[in-house]
């Protein structure tokens, strides 16, 4: 057994695990982000093109939703307690500091539990009506609403500059202004579109695959394709404004970072990703030279070029099928196999969206003020083996539930 | 109210919930599995669909109540940051067991309803054995938190011995009740359910009946043991934490420093202890009149109380064991006044707790619409 504190892997292996377990939640909760909305929208063309094919697509998704985000939410335990133990400083500043989004984010998460639940267990008695519509709603934007207010503890952490200041070396923040902010809206709503984004991608990429495979009701895969398809294109554009949205506040609040994400070493004199930042093709972009130590990462611009490349693609494609759906064109086999090659790349660019942020931020948990290594647990112990049993429980558990899921979407 | 009062509430509303809703599951859990195994054995399909109502109740328990799990680590760390980092650093080996043993029952608890007379009937069984074993598990690394709380046995420095943690001597009697008392309730709740189901004729009549029957053979069955560990637990707290036995009992005050806030919980043991009585009695009483096809009004009537009862005795307990720790939160180690979060708005603790009562609105819906609208 090593501490994590004199022994520089098992600090490493601590971030991995959290790493891990973040992201294997943070996957897992996109979806619960954008499905909702698909199921609401199925059941409203069934309520009124009393379209039989969308009822049987409603009722599939939600089998699917509740599945995913019951592990969701108990792997959200798992997290909540891999904190706990992990870092434990860090729970002692956000409970200190940012209880207002955390308790928020308390109620949202229980009103989407509750409420699905409900829209399951009223679907016999309460299905095709207004009702059971106005409940699908509810946990919608109680599952979108939540995922907006985690973001904004997030943006905290990476803007702690708009809610907080140090004063006499003590840490300052005002618990409104933290994360209510013009960063969460930008970045609270990037993240809630992200979710969509990628979640009716890979709902669309399910069916595409059935269409392919031929397998299932024919006529049912195409209203399900066409309607994801549409879903999956609607909020690509308004990404990519957020997105630009959010290099103008790197810009402004982290520099750094984003010299980082320029790959900028040395200075960039003038240019277009100057015009994109500041409004100004020859304002300089300040190179990470000029940067203290702790704030340079030299090789983020790598994940950063991929996922803007990758998102660029998935847009273009998710565009033109939008675009063939819209004007009533067939779709080809090659188009429905580019439509899961654009769900894929959708969950690639949103791990790698997350990865910027997250190693954008390093050493740092709460940028240019509270380091990683200062709350780190001195008690807790790890060891490679530990790291490797948790990840492989985590990797078994999200293998049954990714059988379970195509069980039911793609056999039933 | 002072802010501790605000903070104690608040925290006391959303704890004691999630315990109730977490000793259905384990209570649930074992009689889901326990009906199943008899009625696949003695090839009784009446038994066998007793445990897949029972396992839908899990689900929906678990999903619902369960997630007031996520809130009390919110209050935790939002009212009590310092204690809640204090509890991170010592306690990392339990707290790293309770979140495998949530995500291991999840799963269990979702395959187990998901795969009922889908799958093969003995590994079915096997998964709804390892869904109460997992259930089980649960609360043993809980209640080690809380027998650390009472008393701080293997802590030396800034440092927790990880194998004294369950050497505590409160640890094995308290999770023995734990155990029995959640087993005895969920029988109870079952026979009362069932009794209100017969009464409104929702649901299989023969289900409605067996449930009836077997779940108060269970609660009543549970029960004794159930108040044994009580008094075990109870004689351990007076041989190792004099202060929370003179607390509940009333007894040697003078000699444990006992606050004025806790002066009310002798009078919740003797409550506590009439409540018991009654489930005793009447518990017999259902049991042996249990035998008829429809059981009376006054069965019904009876059954409902008992299901109300035995809940009410969980809450209670709980009761006892947050209050008579006060004034600390860790007996002799820390006040729960010192390190109260001085930056949160106790005033909108009442807010909170409308939150909840919407929560709980809600909550009632879902049993509406699940249980009784046609």
């Amino acid at each position: 057994m090593t501490s994590p504190l004199s022994d520089l892997t098992g600090f490493y292996l601590a971030r991995f695990l959290s790493a891990f377990g973040i992201y294997g939640h943070g996957i897992l909760l996109g979806l619960v982000l954008g499905i909702p909305w698909l199921i609401v929208a199925s059941e409203c063309l069934w309520i009124t093109r009393h379209d039989a094919c969308y009822k049987q697509l409603a009722s599939k998704w939600t089998k699917i939703l509740a599945i995913i985000f019951g592990t969701g939410a108990a792997s959200g335990t798992l997290m909540e307690f891999g904190l706990f133990t992990v870092w434990p400083e860090f729970i002692r500043l956000g409970g200190q500091y940012l209880f207002y989004p955390f308790f928020l984010e308390v109620f949202a998460f229980l009103s989407e539990v509750t409420l699905i639940v409900l829209y399951w267990v009223s679907w016999d008695k309460l299905a095709g009506t207004w009702t059971h519509v106005a409940i699908g709603v509810g946990l919608a934007l109680g599952s979108n609403i939540s995922g907006f207010l985690i973001t904004s503890v997030n943006v905290f952490m990476q803007y702690p500059m708009i809610g907080a200041s140090v004063v006499n070396g003590q840490l300052q923040v005002d618990v409104v202004r933290a994360f209510l902010n013009e960063a969460s809206a930008i970045t609270g709503a990037h993240a809630v579109l992200g979710g969509w984004v990628y979640s009716f991608g890979l709902v669309m990429a399910m069916y595409a695959y059935r269409l392919l495979r031929a397998k299932g009701d024919e006529q049912t895969n195409w209203a399900a394709f066409k309607l994801t398809s549409l879903a999956f294109s609607i909020p690509i554009p308004v990404l990519a404004f957020l997105g630009d949205q959010q290099g103008k506040l790197l810009a402004k609040y982290t520099p750094a970072t984003l010299a980082a994400l320029e790959g900028a070493y040395n200075t960039i004199p003038s240019g277009f990703p100057n015009l994109l930042a500041y409004g100004d093709w020859d304002r300089p972009i300040k190179g990470l030279i000029e940067y203290p130590v702790d704030f340079q990462h030299p090789l983020l611009y790598l994940q950063w070029y991929s996922k803007i490349g990758l998102a660029v693609i998935m847009g273009l494609i998710a565009l033109f099928i939008a675009l063939k759906v819209i004007r009533g064109k067939r779709i080809s086999r090659t188009w429905l196999s580019l439509s899961i090659l654009a769900a894929f790349f959708g969950i690639v660019v949103n791990i790698l969206g997350w990865y910027v942020k997250e190693v954008g931020r390093q050493p740092w948990v709460i940028y240019g003020l509270v380091k990683v290594t200062d709350i780190l647990s001195p008690t807790f112990t790890i060891t490679p083996i530990a790291v490797a049993a948790v990840a492989g429980m985590l990797v078994l558990a999200i293998l049954g539930i990714s059988y379970t899921v195509y069980t039911i979407a793609l056999k039933e | 109210m002072t802010p501790l009062d605000s903070a104690l509430t608040l925290f006391a509303f959303t704890m004691f919930t999630h315990v109730l809703g977490a000793s259905l599951v384990l209570g649930f859990s074992w009689l889901a599995f326990g009906l199943e195994l008899a009625g696949r054995r003695r090839n009784e399909r009446t038994y066998v669909d007793s445990s897949k109502a029972i396992s839908k109740a899990i689900v929906l328990i678990y999903a619902t109540i369960g997630s007031l799990g996520t809130a009390i680590t919110v209050e935790l760390f939002a009212l009590w940051p310092d204690f809640t980092k204090t509890l991170g650093t010592l306690l990392w080996w339990p707290f790293a067991f309770v979140a495998t043993s949530i995500i291991a029952n999840f799963l269990m608890i979702a395959i187990y309803w998901y795969t009922f007379d889908r799958i093969g009937t003995s590994l079915h069984l096997a998964v709804g054995f390892f869904m109460a074993l997992t259930s089980s598990l649960i609360p043993l690394n809980f209640r080690t938190m809380i027998a650390f709380t009472n008393q701080t046995v293997g802590l030396s420095e800034n440092a927790v011995e990880p194998i004294l943690l369950y050497a505590n001597p409160s640890l094995p009697p308290l999770y023995a009740h734990t155990i029995f008392a959640s087993l005895s309730t969920g029988g109870f709740v079952i026979c009362a359910a069932a009794a209100l189901g017969i009464y409104m004729k929702r649901g299989s009549a023969a289900v409605n009946s067996s449930l009836f029957r077997q779940g108060v053979t269970v609660g009543v069955g549970f029960l004794v043991p159930q108040a044994l560990a009580g008094a075990w637990y109870l004689w351990t707290l007076g041989q190792n934490v004099p202060r929370m036995f003179a607390a509940v009992t009333g007894l040697y005050i003078q000699y444990s420093g006992v606050a004025d806030t806790q002066l009310f919980l002798p009078n919740v043991f003797a409550l506590k202890l009439t409540f018991v009585g009654y489930l005793i009695l009447a518990g017999m009483w259902l049991r042996s009149t249990s035998e008829r096809r429809t059981p009376s009004k006054l069965g019904i009537a009876v059954a409902a109380t008992v299901g109300l009862l035995a809940s009410g005795i969980i809450l209670i307990g709980e009761t006892m064991q947050e209050y008579s720790h006060l004034p600390y939160l860790i007996i002799d180690r820390f006040k729960a006044s010192d390190l109260l979060n001085a930056g949160f708005p106790f005033s909108a603790v009442g807010i909170f707790i409308v939150g909840f009562g919407v929560f709980f609105g809600l909550l009632l819906t879902i049993l509406y619409v699940a249980y009784v609208k046609e």
